[in-house]
């Protein structure tokens, strides 16, 4: 008798749901790939502290190790506290492949009171690690206030 | 521009160390508020994982952290809600009692976090103020085994303490017991911050290794944030 059918199949609602879940598996694939990107994406931080100079080279700020390529962005010093009779040194140094040593790129001599007193050091995109050292050449101790930001994945 | 204090998770947070300077003496709190955590270096703490995570291995005989009580005034937990989280290995061998984390002195005042022996994992409160024999209370949860990585969640509010756990597989809810009648507010405590060891010099120091202990203050994180923050964090321990 044509035109009359059973409008429940469940044949045809088996191939509906097979249909569905390859399109959920599709939506669950493209999911996982913007997780992964949103996982790794790099966060704006920031680490701030202290340090007293002594006369020797100080450990200013260092990330010896990064777990991936990071992005250091900028140290801040406070030189308020440094006078005339003061000179310091301010070097950066990378380390640019495994296992290897952190090689100097840039040292900076601050002699006398500095105007403005906030200095600012540039940092570059790094994989290996980088130091950020300070040492007292002249004058008295002082305290130095800093501050970094950098951009890495939490 | 994605940052720090713009994300959820990190709203009240009162100390962040993810131990990324992997060398010295002293290790840097993400956190707004800024502890100076000094690390008591005495077996070469500072370890690389497969994934070239940093982490800290304590050697439980004479390694640990510290930071001043000036400078963690918001850990001092009496009524508020708090949580505290982080992935640590314990290493069998050294004290039966490991110490993660602690600011408090014994049956007076202040909180502890530690592991024993038989693998319950106890948050304790000491409150001298409740009288003689009512000194402390605590929480604790079960089976934290030794010699795998663990994610801890404990979250607590009012008299309630939860625990959750993961580890690279899994995550979930645990079953978490509590003294009778729950756990009292903490008698408000001016000590210091001790990471790997309790108040008392070379007491109950930790085996193991850690990363990235957290504490958040007035801030009961729940299951699904929890969750982030192991799933976040969960891939650097599976390589």
């Amino acid at each position: 008798m044509g035109g009359v059918f059973n409008p429940y199949n469940d044949a045809s609602l088996l191939i509906l749901i097979a249909l569905l879940q390859a399109d959920v598996d599709l939506i669950e694939e493209d999911a996982n790939a913007i997780r992964e990107v949103t996982d790794s994406e790099a966060i704006l931080t920031e680490v701030a502290g202290q340090i007293t100079t002594t006369g020797a080279e100080q450990i200013l700020y260092t990330e010896e190790s990064p777990a991936g390529i990071f992005e250091p962005r900028c140290c801040k010093i406070d030189f308020t506290n440094h006078t005339a009779t003061e000179t310091v040194v301010i070097r950066v140094s990378y380390r640019i492949g495994p296992g290897l040593n952190l090689i100097l790129q840039s040292a900076t001599t601050f002699a006398g009171a500095q105007d403005p007193d906030l200095i600012n050091v540039d940092l570059k995109p790094n994989r290996y690690g980088f130091g950020i050292t300070i040492e007292k050449t002249a004058g008295t101790n002082r305290a130095y206030d800093w501050e970094v930001f950098y951009e890495e994945a939490p | 521009m994605i940052h720090y204090d713009a994300l959820a998770i990190n709203r009240n947070m009162a100390l962040d160390l993810p131990f990324r300077e992997g060398v010295g003496t002293i290790t840097h709190s993400l956190a707004k508020t800024k502890p100076l955590v000094t690390i008591v270096d005495v077996g070469g703490v500072w370890t690389t994982l497969d994934s070239y995570l940093q982490v800290l291995t304590l050697n439980g005989v004479n390694d640990y952290l510290w930071a001043s009580a000036a400078d963690t005034g918001n850990l001092d937990f009496t009524s508020q809600d708090y949580s505290i989280g982080g992935w640590f290995w314990l290493t069998p061998g050294g004290a039966d009692d490991k110490t993660l984390l602690s600011r408090f002195l014994v049956n007076v005042d202040g909180w502890e976090l530690y592991h024993y022996t038989n693998e319950i994992l106890t948050l304790r409160h000491h409150h001298a103020s409740q009288g003689v024999g009512f000194e402390r209370t605590s929480c604790y949860s079960r089976n934290w085994a030794f010699n795998k990585w663990w994610f801890l969640g404990v979250s607590r509010s009012g008299a309630g303490v939860q625990f959750w756990r993961g580890d690279i597989d899994s995550f979930g809810i645990i079953t978490t017991t509590c003294s009778a009648g729950g756990l009292v507010d903490a008698d408000s405590c001016n000590r210091n911050l001790h990471i790997g060891r309790d108040a008392a010099a070379g007491s109950n120091l930790f085996n193991g290794m850690l990363w990235r202990p957290r504490a958040w203050f007035e801030r009961y994180i729940n299951e699904i944030e929890w969750q982030q923050v192991w799933e976040k964090t969960v891939e650097w321990f599976r390589s």
